[in-house]
Formats: C-alpha cells, sequence, structure tokens
C-alpha cells in the first residue's frame, strides 16, 4: 500500500529496471514506491501455467486487460505488417523477463559510436568502456553462464558461471565454419548452470519462458530484494497516468489509479519511469513533459529476425529436446562497406516441427505421421538478428480517438524502415542462404523480407543524447529540462545494435542507481 | 490410432488426464468435445458406418480429412453462423476446438515419445542431455 508520505525514490515499471533500481536503492537504505501496472504471478503456479499453456494454447502469460492494453498500430502502412505489441511484452511484477528466453548479450563497442564508426544512427553519449564496468555487476546480479570468446566485447570481470556447451546438433556447422573463417561461439545465459544466487541451476524442464525452476533470471529476484529490506512499497494493477512536473522543472507528484478505480498519489524526492519503450514515451506524452523537442515517442526501434530453414535428409538432429540451440555468430556483424548496412547476429536454430502449422501443409492422419518421420529432425535453421536504425518517422503518439479505461488515449505505435534496414534485412536473407548451402541443405526456406519475425525487443523513444534538441534524456537519463524525473530501460537506447537489450537495461539501471545513491545521500 | 500411431495404455491415460485437465479449466470444453465427438459421429454414420468409436482407420481418415477440409468462413456464411447455431458449432469445431486438441497432442508426451524422446518440455532431468546425440526415431 503507498503511503501518503515522501518515499527517496518513485519507480514507474516493475520490469527489469524498475527492479535493479528498487534493490539497489533499498539496500542503500532508500525508501522506494514501486507502480506495477500488471499483477503478480505466483511462482508456485508456474507449472500449472506451462500445463495451461501446452493442453490450452492459451498465452504463457494471462496479463492482458483489453481495456488497460489496448492500442493502435498504423505500422501496416509504413512496413506493410502489422504488429502484435501485447504478444511482445508482459506487464507484470517482473515485466518482460517473465517470458523471455534468458539469451543475453552486452552491446557491441561500436554500436555506441554507430554515425563515426559505421556512418548510420547517431553516437551514444557514453561509451563501452564507460559502460562495461556496469554490464560485468550486471553479469553477476542477473546471473549470466557463459564463456568468453575474443569475438565479445572485452570485458573486466569472468562471467559469474561457466557458460553452457553446444548441443550436439551445434557441432554440425563447426566444420562449415571453420571453412568458411566464421567465429561460432555458445551465447551466454541468463540461466544458471550451476546453482547461483538461492537460485538452482537448470533442470531443464525446456520451458525457459516460464521456468518452474526459477533458475532462468526473473526481475522477481530483485523485487524480492526490495520487498525484503521492508523499505519498498510495491502496489500492484497501478497504472502511472500522469506526471506533476512543476514550473521549475521539479517533479511534485506521479498520479496513479488501481484498477479498481482508485486514486494514488505518489511523492518522492526522485522519480523513475520505467515503464518500457512504448509507455514510458505515452506517460511522458500523457503528462506534456519532456517533449520540448518534439523527441518522445520517435525512433521507435525493434530488432526483426529474418529466418531461412533448409532440409537436410541425410543428417539427423534433435529438435525441441531439453536444452538449448546455443551457437550464433558475430562474424558478419558489422558490413565492409561503411554507411551500407546495420549490425547482423546469426543465431543457429533447428526447431521447426512438422506437427505444427497444420493448416498450410494441410495434411492429417497416416499422411502426416509419415511426413513427421521423413521430415522430423531433418530440418536445418538459421536466424539472423538484424539492427534497426533510429528514424524518427518510427513512432509512438497518442491516438487521437480511441481511449483506454481511464478514459486516456491509447498508445499509437508505427515501427517504420528505413532503406538501411531494408539492406541489412536482405544481406542477412542472403549470408543465411549461402550459409545453408555450404552445408548442403534443400529445399531453402525463401519467406518474404521485412518483420518475419520480431525480437520483442522494444526500444528507442526516450534517447540519450547529450543535446536536449536531439534527444529525451541526457547521459544521466535524467529527463532534459527536469531536476529529478529518469528514464530507465531499452526507451533510452539511441541505437539498437543487433544484440539482445536485455543486459544493456541493467548495465543502464545499475549506472542509474549508483547516479541516484549519490543524490539521495 | 492417433496420427498415424498406435496408442498405448500409458498414452490414452496421459491424454485423458490432459483433457480433463483442460474441461476443468475451460469448463466449456466439455460440451465442444461432445459436439466435436457427435459431428465425427455423424460423418460416420453418412458413409455407412455406425460410429467414429468403432470405424477403420481408413473410415477415420476419410472422416478427418472431410472435417479438415471445410474452408473458412465468406463473411456471408459468418452471418449465416452468427444465426444459426448448428453452423456457428460446425465452424467452431473445425477452427477452434480440433488445432487446440492437435496443440494439446503436440506438446504432451505421447507425440514426442512417438519420436523416440524420453523427455520433453516441462519433464525436467539432466540438462546436459541436449549435448549427447538422442534416439533415432522408433
Amino acid at each position: 500500500m503507498i503511503a501518503a508520505r515522501t518515499y527517496d525514490l518513485c519507480i514507474v515499471g516493475a520490469g527489469l529496471a524498475g527492479a535493479l533500481l528498487a534493490a539497489q536503492a533499498t539496500r542503500k537504505g532508500h525508501t522506494v514506491a514501486l507502480l506495477e501496472a500488471g499483477s503478480r504471478f505466483q511462482f508456485g503456479d508456474r507449472s500449472r501455467q506451462l500445463l495451461q499453456h501446452q493442453t490450452l494454447a492459451g498465452p504463457r502469460w494471462p496479463w492482458l486487460n483489453e481495456g488497460r492494453d489496448h492500442y493502435v498500430d498504423s505500422s501496416p502502412s509504413a512496413i506493410g505488417v502489422s504488429y502484435a505489441l501485447n504478444s511482445n511484452r508482459v506487464k507484470g511484477v517482473g515485466g518482460s523477463t517473465l517470458h523471455w528466453d534468458g539469451r543475453i548479450n552486452r552491446l557491441m563497442p561500436v554500436d555506441f559510436a554507430s554515425a563515426s564508426t559505421n556512418g548510420l544512427g547517431v553516437d551514444w553519449p557514453i561509451t563501452y568502456a564507460q559502460l562495461e564496468p556496469w554490464y560485468s555487476l550486471a553479469d553477476w546480479e542477473l546471473g549470466v553462464s557463459g564463456t568468453y570468446h575474443p569475438a565479445m566485447p572485452v570485458r573486466s570481470r569472468d562471467f559469474p558461471m561457466e557458460g553452457f556447451p553446444m548441443s550436439a546438433d551445434d557441432t554440425v556447422w563447426l566444420p562449415i565454419a571453420d571453412r568458411l573463417g566464421i567465429e561460432v561461439f555458445p551465447t551466454p545465459w541468463a540461466i544458471n548452470s550451476r546453482p547461483f544466487a538461492g537460485y538452482s541451476q537448470c533442470v531443464a524442464f525446456a520451458a525457459c519462458q516460464i521456468c518452474p525452476s526459477g533458475a532462468r533470471y526473473s526481475a522477481e529476484r530483485h523485487i524480492a530484494i526490495a520487498e525484503r529490506s521492508g523499505l519498498c512499497e510495491l502496489a500492484t494493477e497501478t497504472v502511472a497516468r500522469r506526471i506533476d512536473l512543476g514550473p521549475s522543472g521539479e517533479v511534485n507528484a506521479v498520479h496513479a489509479t488501481r484498477l479498481s478505480g482508485e486514486g494514488v498519489e505518489v511523492r518522492a524526492r526522485v522519480y523513475v519511469i520505467a515503464a518500457h519503450a512504448v509507455e514510458s514515451a505515452r506517460l511522458l506524452l500523457l503528462s506534456r513533459v519532456g517533449n520540448h523537442s518534439d523527441q518522445v515517442g520517435r525512433n521507435l526501434m525493434e530488432h526483426v529476425y529474418v529466418d531461412r530453414g533448409g532440409y537436410l535428409p541425410d543428417r539427423r538432429f534433435y529438435p525441441g529436446r531439453v536444452g538449448y540451440e546455443v551457437l550464433e555468430s558475430l562474424s558478419y556483424y558489422r558490413s565492409r562497406q561503411r554507411g551500407q548496412r546495420g549490425g547482423i547476429k546469426l543465431e543457429f536454430t533447428f526447431d521447426q516441427d512438422p506437427l505444427h502449422d497444420l493448416e498450410s501443409r494441410r495434411i492429417w492422419g497416416s499422411r502426416l505421421a509419415q511426413y513427421d518421420r521423413e521430415r522430423f529432425g531433418r530440418w536445418i535453421g538459421l536466424e539472423a538478428e538484424t539492427e534497426m536504425q533510429p528514424n524518427p518517422d518510427s513512432r509512438v503518439t497518442l491516438d487521437g480517438a480511441q481511449r483506454d479505461l481511464f478514459g486516456d488515449p491509447v498508445p499509437h505505435i508505427r515501427f517504420a524502415f528505413s532503406a538501411a534496414d531494408h539492406r541489412t534485412q536482405k544481406e542477412g536473407g542472403e549470408i543465411l542462404a549461402n550459409l545453408l548451402h555450404e552445408v548442403g541443405a534443400r529445399e531453402v526456406s525463401q519467406e518474404p523480407l521485412g518483420a518475419t519475425s520480431w525480437g520483442a525487443h522494444h526500444m528507442g523513444t526516450c534517447r540519450m543524447a547529450r543535446d536536449p534538441e536531439q534527444g529525451v534524456v541526457d547521459s544521466d537519463c535524467r529527463v532534459h529540462g527536469t531536476s529529478n524525473l529518469y528514464v530507465a530501460g531499452s526507451s533510452v537506447f539511441p541505437t539498437s545494435g543487433a544484440l539482445q537489450p536485455s543486459l544493456t537495461i541493467a548495465a543502464l539501471s545499475l549506472r542509474l542507481a549508483a547516479h541516484l545513491e549519490q543524490i539521495l545521500t | 490410432m492417433l496420427f498415424g500411431h498406435e496408442l498405448s495404455d500409458a498414452d490414452r491415460n496421459e491424454l485423458s488426464d490432459r483433457l480433463a485437465f483442460t474441461v476443468s479449466a475451460t469448463p466449456a470444453l466439455g460440451a465442444d468435445y461432445q459436439v466435436l465427438g457427435r459431428q465425427l459421429d455423424r460423418l460416420v454414420e453418412e458413409g455407412g458406418g455406425a460410429s467414429f468409436l468403432r470405424a477403420s482407420p481408413a473410415q477415420r481418415e476419410t472422416v478427418v480429412d472431410r472435417l479438415m477440409r471445410i474452408a473458412p468462413p465468406s463473411l456471408l456464411e459468418r452471418l449465416w453462423a452468427h444465426v444459426v447455431h448448428s453452423r456457428k458449432q460446425y465452424y467452431r469445431m473445425r477452427f477452434e476446438t480440433v488445432p487446440q486438441l492437435a496443440w494439446l497432442y503436440r506438446h504432451s508426451g505421447v507425440a514426442w515419445r512417438a519420436r523416440g524422446y524420453t523427455r520433453w518440455q516441462g519433464i525436467p532431468g539432466d540438462w546436459r542431455e541436449y549435448t549427447r546425440p538422442g534416439a533415432p526415431y522408433p
């Protein structure tokens, strides 16, 4: 229950960024009010959640509230496909770390200097070297299992846990990689390869997006640290709706409403908005805060995955088996030609299931059984995670017509690709097709390019920039023009790179926590 | 016999348990399964058989094929189905109930055992198993 007093820190959003900030603040003895629009899922319910998903084909995380979470999407007018926002996020205590796989990477040093090194995008106002100590701390806070490879960015501290080894299937790529001079290595995971931080080692439920064992990191771990301190008040199903900013640039309060309709006012010395790229931008827009240069909501980014696969009748793989497809490659990360395209990371998969998507194959019964016998485990897949450039026309705005259950304008999202994005996706597809040819795959798939699948990584919208005309927050993540309002999470990313964003979210949050500590002490 | 595989007692028990779970979680599904059963029986009867349960594998394949070839309804048919309950059920069986049952099967141990697997999603064990080759398709 949020009390009628002044907290040291008010955080909006109990996902990865909010949880780390709350834990770090309470460890230093500060009081925290933490507002979360979604519910709390009980850990003990996960086996039942998994069974429900496996039998009823429903969502793994039943978090959706249509009245609260409605949105408008006009992406089809820009990129030809719609964006299923609510399939690519979770509102709840833990946020999107509830449903992630746990694949976790640092951005590359060049990602922080994209404009000056690659001639695309913008440079961050901070460098990889400045963020590196926070990446290392984040590895240990979240619990990352990894094995260092020279293709990875340099690091000052080893991974807290040894990495997961390659799968039996992954080894098919080793001679190909050797012949082509490509570096491949097992990806780091935020999954325990041994008992860590009071949580068990992985016991291979092979259901990472729910993880009944708790071996895969979820931000609930840091929420628990904050709550155990007795200094953190967590209000669930409480939607922040307005930031009350005074004329001096100081925030006086955050106004929220519980789903029950009860109003909540939170007063604090410092406020952090950590509500993911769409909702953080929406809250600033609803509050008319931080948007003096019309930057709030712009540069919405995602990672487009380009998929290719092929049939290898003479090989036998073991898809869907307990364990991981762990192999990835950064050998094609940057183009040889400056300004040509964005980053490309390769991921190696084997997961096509002939029993999936019966509708398109239109076979069933004994014919399907025969098809499964011939095809199952003989499919090899590749994915290219591609960088999307910051683009002011790719954005979140407030919808002029539709309202949520509180009467506020719903978010209106519109993804838009640049010419460089199209080139990145096209080259990603070509790289994958060439590799599949090298391995001898037949019937190489040719899905249309452009948003064939997404990473569920929302970035941008409140980007970090030294110049207030070019961004929403400064290099400390403080909203330009304000004295005590900050934004945390991937919404502050100036560029997206082509690597999963969670570790960068965590590193930036830990860096922000240290900055706030100086203010609060 | 299901998806071309002969079911063992263990398979039947597991699928029964999973169906019972879905009905306990979503009681309306119990009625849907009964409607689907009657729809299958009627299709068998139209072909001169007694019931789906007593039909030969070939008769069953024919019935399933007929059921699965129902095309998605046009706008006019959707409007008609909105008014006529039996048409609404007809489409719901094909486009909701059958896909849900196929999903249930695909995620069950029955489907994975048929492929030679000894463990599958939701069954914990040795996480290093994936580093070794598995068993061949039986």
